[in-house]
């Protein structure tokens, strides 16, 4: 079930309202908690019910886990703390590494030896990346001594936590959550009844993610797909080439943040916010500034629970440049189990390495550069990360070198056809990522999501900025009207595939 | 400022009114003929975007109305069986066209339980389609597990907040306004081609080159591809079990028929080297069905082949350019209602006019006669070929890589040549032994 389906947005959305009404009637937290546990156990096996198994069983672990860790670090334990971290990660990544890496290992290890052992093929269970990642980052939490007595003792309730791994916006593809961040908040939730303000600014969020994924990457999806399709079999011209790599740049932007907007306009309507996912990452100037505006929980998961334990920028120059390619490599990996996913993270740490080490070198930019340089810099970042997506989005290193084989003009300058619709859709799409405030600008005096960093939450002038009137009120909610119209076609996110 | 509970509200209001009004617009032009409130000439007419909906269309139609039969296959069924058949009515039986454009083996069993369960159908003719068998097609979005009402209707609801949809009604008002008909059902499913045909379109010489070259160099690719698997493993006969569990729960008299392709469509699959696989497949349905008991205090279930070298099949073609149309077939695969009719005839031992000189076409197959049914197949074919050998020229011609397909089956590649017909090693791979058939 898909949050553009007509499935979602006509009977399950509905019914789980109607049922966390009656807990907000009742003022009951525990009943609005166990509403949204049943309505997300639903959402999830809507795909396969068989899956249920799978999230409930990893759920039930890591609580256990969680729970004796806890109890563990009371009781000062250090080194059995130390086991059974071992014991929880190494179950959690065990998970993770068969259902997702198995056949890429397999693959790989026949391709080495030359045997032809053989798995069977094993579906991806949807969303498997960010639910482990998400415990993973709790039993850590756990072994730090950060989950304190209490909740240990008593407020750490299996329902909780079930709803923590498993609730429906942030389930299938985040953002991935952080149980300091989110339980406390399970815990208010129907006690003051219904939170009017977050409705109204949930449902005008969720109206704006639908039209991103709907209006925007929906309808440049065509001209990225149709030249990776091209690159399978052979290069294409210039041009083509271009078109293909820019558009899908903007495709997974539109179709990720549109994606995140909905699971935070979705979560508000319950009066829980989730931290923001995206902050303009196309607007970013410098490769580390992209990196903390693009997908910023698996980037703050990365840096705290991979970068840093790793030894960070602790242990001189040269290990924190290992660390930062490390850390991306496997960022790339946890992506999908296949090489251009590794070429695609070996890549951005490469511009990362550069990044710092061009900063070692000049010094820090200037914080306030001239229109010039703030423009040549965008440009230059966001050329970088198409190419990069160009091996993100390959189906293979040979399509992306065909690809890349047409970008530089090898293979031709003449276009295929008329590119008047895709050159179009491209300059509205760069418009919308360079000139206008993100989602949570144009929302930010009603605090639609958990705060961000100071410096990505500036409020854009008051011509931009939302306010409750009926004349947008009839706009936002034509948008979303209109938008449903368009969900009766199957047009699945890309990250569900992580 | 206007209060929360006001924004709320608007909004939700806005967006319902959008939706409310599209659905609304689609209910009432009803583009693909499934509401049927209202039909105004000039209007919504036309309806010419409800071929494609047959899918979601036909299960509607078989709840509305009772038949006593229905025919199920794929687009040649849907253009060809005749559900105005004289000789039908004189009996008094009502027939329903359930033909589906690349209906495959799974959605007739799904169609023939639904017709069974809310129209009280107590028989039906179904189509076997080799293509359809290796090849797949259809629909590959659409893969209903039931068509109960809530289904029905829950699929109806989709498209009604659509924009496709919306545009489909678009488009039925302006052929309705302009007055230019596209190809439509009649009440009983049946697909108004010849309509379509008399109003003009390519020539049928045009037609037969055209699917002829469709069906030789990329219709069969999947068949191509999986020919070695299944010639080891057999092919999946799961939707003629259902069928037949579906025939024995509700009293349903099953007629299976292998579709009459034009002869060139045999000499394609010849030239292919897909003969083989082409007998399996016949000897595996003859297994199937004969095993079966039958109804219950009715005839065992029957298997009628009107493929192969036949008065009907070999109809020549019109010369290229001529104007001239075929009394049997629009192209080489879809045959018209007068070919319907002659099935029809055959099937249900129906008194027919138009039978007579045609004696050869259709054969009943059973354990006992399939080697010699073969062995005509393959004698009509040698003595066709002998006597036109243009024939097989004029459709190997197409062939876009005649080496691979010399390769394939060199046996096949020559003009006149007849592969071989029995103790082929298919015969000793077919799923039915004949100790647990006869």
């Amino acid at each position: 079930m898909l949050f553009n389906s007509a499935s979602f947005i006509f009977v399950f959305l509905p019914l789980t309202l109607a049922a966390f009404a009656v807990a907000v009637r009742l003022r009951s937290s525990p009943l609005a908690v166990a509403v949204l546990v049943v309505a997300s156990f639903v959402y999830y096996g809507w795909w396969e019910p068989g899956l249920l198994v799978l999230l409930g069983a990893s759920t039930a672990f890591n609580y256990v886990m969680g729970r004796i860790i806890g109890h563990t670090v009371l009781c000062k334990q250090t080194a059995l703390v130390k086991v059974l971290l071992s014991v929880g990660i190494g179950g959690d990544l065990s998970l993770l590494a068969y259902y997702k890496y198995g056949d890429f290992f397999i693959t790989n290890l026949n391709a080495l030896t030359g045997l032809t052992n053989g798995l069977p093929t094993i579906a991806l269970p949807i969303g498997i990346s960010f639910y482990t990642f998400t415990q993973i980052a709790f039993l850590v939490d756990a072994a730090k001594g950060q989950i304190t007595l209490s909740a240990v003792r008593s407020r750490l309730r299996l329902f909780d936590y079930a709803l923590f791994v498993s609730y429906f916006p942030h389930l299938v593809a985040g953002p991935i959550i952080h149980h300091r961040a989110t339980i406390p908040q399970f815990h208010r939730m129907a006690a003051n009844g219904w939170d009017t303000v977050a409705i109204a600014t949930g449902l005008s969020i969720f109206a704006i993610g639908q039209f991103k994924k709907i209006g925007l990457a929906d309808n440049v999806a065509p001209f990225a797909d149709v030249a990776f399709a091209q690159a399978t079999t052979g290069s294409l011209p210039l041009l083509d080439s271009w078109i293909g790599a820019i558009a899908y740049a903007l495709q997974i932007y539109f179709d990720f943040s549109g994606y995140s907007d909905m699971a935070i306009g979705l979560s508000l309507l319950f009066g829980v916010r989730l931290p923001v996912n995206f902050a303009s990452p196309y607007k970013a100037t410098s490769i580390v500034e992209f990196w903390s505006r693009w997908h910023m929980s698996l980037s703050a998961f990365l840096r705290d629970y991979l970068y840093i334990p790793l030894g960070g920028n602790r242990r001189g120059a040269v290990r924190r440049y290992m660390n930062l390619m490390l850390t991306m490599l496997l960022g790339g990996l946890w992506h999908g189990a296949g090489w251009t996913f590794v070429v695609w993270g070996g890549l951005h740490g490469l511009y990362l390495i550069i990044n710092h080490a061009s900063r070692f070198v000049f010094g820090q930019p200037s914080p306030n550069p001239t229109i010039g340089v703030l423009w040549f810099k965008r440009a230059f970042v966001f050329l970088s990360v198409t190419i990069a997506w160009v091996f993100f989005r390959s189906d293979s290193m040979g399509a992306a070198y065909n690809l890349f084989q047409g970008m530089s003009g090898a293979s031709g300058f003449a276009a295929t056809s008329s590119h008047a619709a895709s050159l179009g859709w491209i300059a509205i799409g760069l418009v919308i990522v360079w000139a206008l405030p993100n989602t949570y600008q144009i929302f930010a005096r009603f605090n639609p999501s958990l705060p961000l960093p100071p410096q990505l939450a500036s409020v854009p002038a008051d011509l931009l900025a939302w306010r409750m009137n009926a004349a947008l009120a009839i706009v936002l909610g034509g948008l979303l009207g209109s938008c449903i119209l368009g969900v009766n076609r199957f047009s699945p996110f890309l990250y569900y595939r992580f | 400022m206007t209060s929360t509970a006001a924004y709320i509200r608007i909004l939700i209001a806005s967006a319902a009114l959008v939706i409310g009004a599209a659905a609304a617009i689609n209910v009432l032009i009803d583009p693909y003929d499934i509401s049927q409130l209202v039909r105004i000439p000039g209007l919504n007419d036309d309806k010419v975007h409800e071929q494609g909906f047959g899918r979601l269309r036909k299960p509607f139609d078989l709840w509305r109305r009772h038949y006593d039969g229905i025919a199920l296959g794929s687009s040649q069924v849907e253009r060809g069986i005749d559900t105005e058949n004289p000789a039908l009515a004189a009996r008094g039986l009502t027939l329903y066209n359930g033909g589906l454009s690349e209906e495959r083996p799974f959605e007739q069993a799904l169609l023939l339980k639904h017709a069974a369960e809310v129209s009280g159908v107590r028989f039906a003719l179904i189509s076997l389609d080799f293509l359809r068998y290796v090849g797949g097609g259809g629909r590959p979005d659409f893969l209903p597990r039931t068509w109960n009402r809530w289904h029905g209707l829950g699929e109806y609801l989709k498209t009604l907040v659509s924009y496709s949809t919306l545009a489909d009604s678009a488009a039925t008002v302006t052929a309705s306004w302009l007055h230019r008909p596209g190809p439509q059902h009649g009440p009983d499913g049946l697909l108004n081609a010849e309509e379509l045909e008399r109003a003009g379109g390519p020539h049928v010489y045009e037609q037969f080159e055209s699917v002829d070259d469709v069906y030789l160099n990329s219709a069969y690719a999947p068949a191509l591809q999986a020919r070695t698997a299944i010639e080891h493993d057999g092919f999946d006969h799961t939707a003629i079990r259902e069928m037949l569990a579906t025939a024995h729960g509700a009293g349903v008299q099953l007629y299976f028929f292998i579709t009459p392709s034009h002869a060139r469509q045999f000499e394609i699959i010849n030239i292919l080297g897909l003969s083989s696989l082409y007998r399996q497949w016949v000897r595996e349905l003859t297994c199937e069905i004969a095993r079966d008991p039958g109804r219950e205090g009715g005839p065992p279930f029957a298997l009628w082949d009107f493929s192969g070298y036949n008065s009907v099949t070999t109809e020549p073609v019109p010369a290229l350019n001529a104007k001239t149309l075929m009394r049997w077939y629009f192209d080489p695969i879809h045959y018209k209602r007068a070919t319907g009719r002659l099935i029809e005839d055959r099937l249900l031992g129906l008194p027919a006019a138009e039978l007579s000189g045609i004696e050869d076409f259709g054969t009943q197959l059973s354990l006992q006669t399939i080697d010699a049914h073969f062995r005509t197949v393959a004698r009509r074919q040698q003595e066709y070929l002998a006597a036109h050998p243009e024939f097989y020229a004029d459709v190997a011609a197409l062939n876009h890589d005649a080496r691979q397909a010399n390769h394939s089956d060199p046996a096949a590649s020559t003009p006149g040549r007849t592969p071989l017909v029995s103790g082929e090693p298919h015969e000793r791979l077919c799923r039915c032994e004949r100790s647990s058939c006869d």
